[in-house]
């Protein structure tokens, strides 16, 4: 019988804390030129500089999915499924954050313009 | 009395596959909580299939988790079948060989902390393949990893404290 906890447990646990930091790395720098990109079906469909929104809009990708902006801010106002995950995520207004509608194929998510970043993703 | 083997078997996934969906139906009732990717679960129902995979047979564990996917296209939809099917089947092959191994020597939060890492990987994978858009794995990769450590810890002591008595049913039919 394995015993519950031990030292090869705390190099896990270690590991897994390094990786979920080095793929947060990408997202933390610089948080201008909010670029939000909205993909359907991996293809780039709109591509919103959110510093530079001054009238709220929304828009509709897909019949039943509706995507709000506004300044600095993005999310999903409405879904056509009842899980509604995508309007879970909230409000997007940090460089990395992401918001999937998975049912629909549409991705919201936000990039920097900055090259190191280019570089990064 | 030929067939009492097979009788068994029947009764015992009968169980365990009632008890692994009544779980994954309980943690649909938590509420998305602050700050986590939205769908984010303890993942409570991976204890039946670690304990399949560790006690009784690899056939069945991946029975209960083919059982769960099925379960979850049924409630939730398509996508969550496959959500379901991705991570979990991932998860319990890597349970399968973790539990199964003598070489591999971490105890169980360690084993329940990769299960549930195994199970968001996958999921992810298929999340990037149905959407095509791979930056989804730097928005949630991070968040998701961290809360795989507490579940997995949760799993894992849960699956070690009731080890003995599982043990103790298997060993009576």
């Amino acid at each position: 019988m394995k015993k519950l906890f031990g030292k090869a447990d705390i190099f896990i646990i270690i590991s897994v804390l390094v990786l979920s930091l080095l793929l947060f790395i990408p997202g933390i720098f610089n948080n201008n030129n909010l670029i939000a990109t909205v993909y359907s079906d991996g293809e780039i469909i709109e591509e919103i500089n959110l510093n530079e929104v001054e009238v709220p809009r929304t828009f509709s990708p897909k019949d039943g999915t509706e995507i709000t902006v506004e300044k600095d801010r993005i999310r999903f106002s409405a879904a056509c499924c009842k899980d509604e995950l995508c309007i879970g995520s909230g409000w997007l207004s940090k460089k990395g954050q992401t918001a999937a509608c998975l049912p629909e194929r549409i991705v919201i998510t936000i990039k920097g313009t900055d090259k190191t970043d280019m570089m990064t993703y | 009395m030929k067939n009492n083997k097979y009788t068994k078997r029947v009764a015992l996934l009968g169980i365990m596959g009632a008890l692994a969906l009544a779980l994954s139906f309980l943690e649909s009732l938590i509420p998305a909580l602050p700050g986590l990717p939205p769908g984010a679960k303890p993942g409570l129902s991976n204890i039946v299939t670690m304990f399949m995979a560790s006690s009784y047979s690899v056939a069945d564990a991946f029975f209960i988790t083919i059982l769960k996917a099925l379960f979850a296209g049924i409630t939730r939809g398509s996508t969550a079948m496959l959500m379901s099917a991705s991570g979990g089947l991932l998860s319990t092959a890597v349970a399968c060989i973790l539990l199964r191994s003598k070489k591999f020597n971490s105890g169980y939060i360690g084993i329940g902390i990769i299960c549930a890492v195994c199970h968001n990987i996958g999921q992810l994978v298929s999340a990037c393949l149905i959407s095509g858009t791979w930056s989804l794995v730097f928005g949630y990769g991070p968040l998701l990893l961290l809360f795989a450590i507490v579940t997995g810890c949760v799993t894992g002591t849960v699956l070690k404290l009731v080890l003995p008595a599982l043990n103790r049913i298997i060993n009576r039919l």
